[in-house]
């Protein structure tokens, strides 16, 4: 009586782990992207939602992490496959030897979009010292936050009460006046700004790396795991073609880009409209000159300098040792 | 004065009704110490529990000097076979408990509280815990807590089954000495038939269950009495009568007991 | 248990400690972990040296015990009262108890979205964390220590006079004690690890801030860092516990 419940039981079992192994083998190459809600990301949304990675062979499911940081682990670690993040989320992990993923490029440039939004009472940026700021820890804002305050004879770090919110929830932060500035990117820096009182002291264009490299503070790079592109060399080239024909897509096509936008983002279509006039984006060909010293290699160098100095990092590393332009179509 | 009238207790174990006491009737004057005796499990405890006002009588009433038992009442000392000491207080803390419930300012209830445990021959033990204590002192801080409160009736649920023989000796003539010297009506129970007729005015033999009187013999023994009396003639047929009585009953429970 | 047998047994443990982080410092060292993912005693130990002289490590486990030990107490002040009550009372039990059981699987974490929409990102937000965490467990524990107070005691009492409250403060209040601080105790230890939910979201200092901060500048050992600084203190709370148990339960033997 006791043995035939247990044999059906294996049996089922069996049948269930045979059905979902050949249901995955059958199935496309499931992959993940991660990214946050910032217009950056529209490539992906659209390579998603013109077919451009099924017709690769690829099932893309994209997953909304906010933090660059938490990105890089996802694709580092293997269970993202691709994401778009803010470069400086990039450095510590090299300079810590973390080889697990490349760096194939940035899809974009597109300074203006993230800065100081502050609350009435604060009239500029010398105010912000022992106020309560909210900022995403190690994103591109904490470095314009400190570039800009650095001006101001500020060390951010020791000077600002820097508090750790994510970038979804600084609106209630900011509305509910619990917070006296925050740091952040669009969509969230216009939303901020909406609320009564609110203005901005700063942007990364005010910043000297804008200053010297024209580039944001943080700009976006594109990152591939790197077990993945090792062992399938040729399915890792056609799904970057995949997401550059996104990028195409969105600079040729922008209204079209916008609507698909709206579907991953809170906004209206309007404002997604008059946002995406502020991006220059970068297809498949630029990839050479983005990945050399006439590139981002002169800003990164500068980053570097900064993590070093505030003692983020104790080496610099060779970031050349992760570009793999050879992956681009 | 104590009256069980008609009293009957029946409840749920679980399974089934079972019918602990059954028409039970007993008058206890004031001074006497009645001990009752009987097989395990025939209801003298559930009858002093209800006396005490711990459980109520499914059927009947119980009045101690004429007034009904409704609830528990400090006119009824009781006296618990493991003891139930509180192990946080000390022996005077446990001793004083009833004075302070009562309202009795500090001085007063410790005043009075240190002449029991004189009485009980625990001179000097006023600020040990219970756990410092053997089987035998713990029951003597016991009758102390209880005598202290000076309830008008003593009820005493097997008090001494867990000591060895001899501390239980010394306890019994202590128990006979402080009796005689405060005069109250006591209600005792026991399976020791010689414990009942060392300190018993009456012996009441109760029935198996369900428990109803089934003798009540009157003790005239002389007092004060000692261990040694066991061996006079009139003792040795007292006992022989209440064996009699009481082994029906314990043959009953073997064979029928649940 | 015998002073030598104790000794004993701390050397034991002592050894162990100390042999477990050689084998770890080695094999980082050596490369047979990659220190990418698992960072070296030594390389954590540098990053606590570095925190200690800024000030910033002091200042964390101080921010971080004091939410915790607010948070803790205020639930403790809630919980014992109407635990005490809940336990003897049938009724009002039966009323709370489908609150309880609502409560009481819900982590911390769980709670963060509801105190921030009503007390926002400051340290009363934090302590409410801490208090959500902490109560459902500590009431559960004193129910249950109250019932296990020996009814005997509660008869004896009401025998000798006493009413309702009495027997409450009297007899049901230290007869439980003993269970109560054992539990107490161990919320306290489970009141640490909200901290770290506490100090996800709208914090800039403590411990569990550190870890997240740590994470997010790819500081590895100070993650590391974090989390041992928490075992430390919460040891340290432990230890400090157990000499207050000692000191209010003295009837009870061999704590």
């Amino acid at each position: 009586m006791q043995l035939r419940p247990n044999k059906l039981v294996l049996f089922l079992l069996v049948i269930a782990l045979i059905l979902t192994v050949s249901l995955s083998i059958m199935a496309q190459e499931k992959a993940y992207i991660v990214g946050s809600s910032w217009y950056g990301h529209a490539p992906a949304w659209v390579a998603i939602e013109e077919g451009y990675f099924a017709e690769a062979g690829f099932d893309v499911e994209y997953k909304f992490v906010a933090s660059s940081t938490d990105r890089l682990m996802a694709v580092s670690s293997g269970s993202a496959l691709f994401a778009s993040l803010g470069e400086m989320a990039m450095i510590t992990p090299m300079a810590m030897g973390n080889k697990n993923f490349y760096w194939v490029g940035s899809q974009d440039i597109a300074p203006g979009f993230e800065g100081i939004v502050a609350q009435e009472w604060i009239r500029s940026i010398a105010d912000l010292k022992g106020k309560k700021v909210a900022v995403q820890a190690a994103s591109s804002t904490d470095l314009t936050l400190h570039l800009l305050a650095k001006e101001y004879g500020l060390n951010s770090y020791r000077d600002i009460n820097l508090i750790n919110i994510s970038y979804s929830e600084m609106y209630t932060a900011f509305a509910n006046k619990n917070i006296d500035a925050a740091v952040v990117w669009e969509p969230t820096f216009s939303q901020l700004q909406e609320l009564p009182g609110a203005h901005v002291l700063g942007k990364d264009t005010d910043t000297e790396i804008y200053r010297r490299f024209a580039s944001m503070t943080s700009p976006d790079v594109l990152i591939i795991n790197r077990r993945y592109a090792d062992r399938n060399p040729e399915k890792a080239k056609v799904f970057i073609n995949a997401y550059f024909k996104g990028v195409e897509f969105v600079r040729d096509n922008p209204d079209e880009a916008a609507r698909i936008i709206e579907k991953y983002v809170g906004q209206d279509l309007e404002q997604i409209v008059q946002g995406l006039k502020g991006f220059i984006w970068l297809d498949a060909q630029d990839q050479a000159k983005v990945l050399s010293p006439e590139g981002l290699f002169g800003q990164i160098e500068y980053v570097i300098d900064f993590l070093q100095e505030t003692g983020r990092i104790t080496r610099k590393p060779n970031y050349k040792d992760w570009v793999r332009l050879d992956l681009l179509p | 004065m104590i009256l069980i009238e008609n009293v009957s207790k029946s409840f749920f174990d679980g399974k089934k009704q079972v019918q602990a006491v059954e028409n039970f009737n007993l008058r206890i004057g004031p001074g006497e110490f009645v001990c009752i005796v009987g097989a395990s499990g025939c209801g003298k405890s559930t009858l002093l529990n209800m006396v005490a006002g711990f459980t109520k009588p499914s059927s009947g009433q119980i009045l101690l000097n004429g007034q009904p038992v409704t609830g528990i009442d400090p006119r009824c000392g009781m006296i618990f076979q493991s003891y139930a000491l509180f192990p946080w207080k000390t022996v005077l803390g446990n001793v004083e408990f009833g004075l302070k419930m009562q309202g009795i300012p500090r001085q007063k209830r410790q005043e009075i509280a240190k002449k029991y445990i004189d009485l009980v021959g625990l001179n000097g033990f006023a600020d040990s815990y219970p756990r410092e204590l053997s089987g035998g002192m713990r029951q003597r801080v016991t009758i102390a807590r209880a005598l202290a409160n000076n309830p008008e009736i003593l009820l005493m649920d097997e008090p001494f089954a867990a000591l060895d023989a001899m501390t239980r000796q010394v306890l019994q003539e202590e128990l006979l000495r402080i009796v005689d010297e405060s005069n109250k009506t006591t209600l005792f129970i026991t399976h020791s038939i010689d414990e009942a007729l060392l300190l018993a005015d009456r012996v009441v033999i109760m029935s198996a269950r369900p428990g109803r009187v089934k003798d009540d013999l009157r003790i005239n023994l002389p007092r004060p009495r000692h261990v040694t009396d066991q061996l006079a003639t009139e003792y040795l047929d007292l006992k022989k009568t209440i064996w009699a009585s009481v082994e029906e009953e314990v043959r009953q429970n073997i064979l029928f007991s649940a | 248990m015998s002073r030598l047998v104790q000794y004993r047994t701390m050397i034991i443990s002592i050894i162990s400690v100390i042999v477990f982080g050689l084998v770890w410092e080695i094999s980082g060292r050596l490369g047979w972990v990659s220190t990418v993912f698992l960072p070296t005693p030594s390389a954590i130990f540098q990053e606590g040296m570095a925190l200690l002289r800024s000030g910033i490590l002091q200042a964390d486990i101080l921010a971080s015990t004091r939410r915790v030990l607010v948070g803790f107490l205020i639930s403790a002040a809630v919980a014992v009262p109407l635990g005490l009550i809940l336990g003897t009372s049938e009724v009002l039990k039966a009323i709370f108890d489908p609150i309880i059981s609502i409560i009481r699987p819900l982590p911390a974490l769980s709670w963060i979205p509801l105190s921030m929409l009503w007390l926002g990102i400051g340290e009363s937000q934090k302590y409410a964390i801490v208090f959500m965490g902490a109560f459902a467990p500590t009431l559960v524990y004193i129910i249950d220590a109250t019932k296990r107070v020996d009814p005997l005691l509660i008869k004896a009492a009401q025998n000798l006079g006493a009413n309702r409250w009495a027997v409450l403060r009297e007899v049901v209040l230290p007869g439980a004690l003993p269970n109560i601080l054992s539990g107490l105790k161990v919320v306290l230890a489970v009141a640490w690890t909200c901290i770290i939910s506490a100090e996800m979201v709208g914090a800039s200092n403590g411990l569990g801030f550190r870890i997240w901060n740590a994470k997010d500048w790819g500081n590895t050992p100070q993650v590391l860092l974090g989390m041992v600084s928490i075992s430390l203190t919460v040891l340290v709370m432990d230890q400090i516990f157990k000499q207050l148990e000692r000191k209010l339960v003295p009837w009870e033997r061999g704590h």
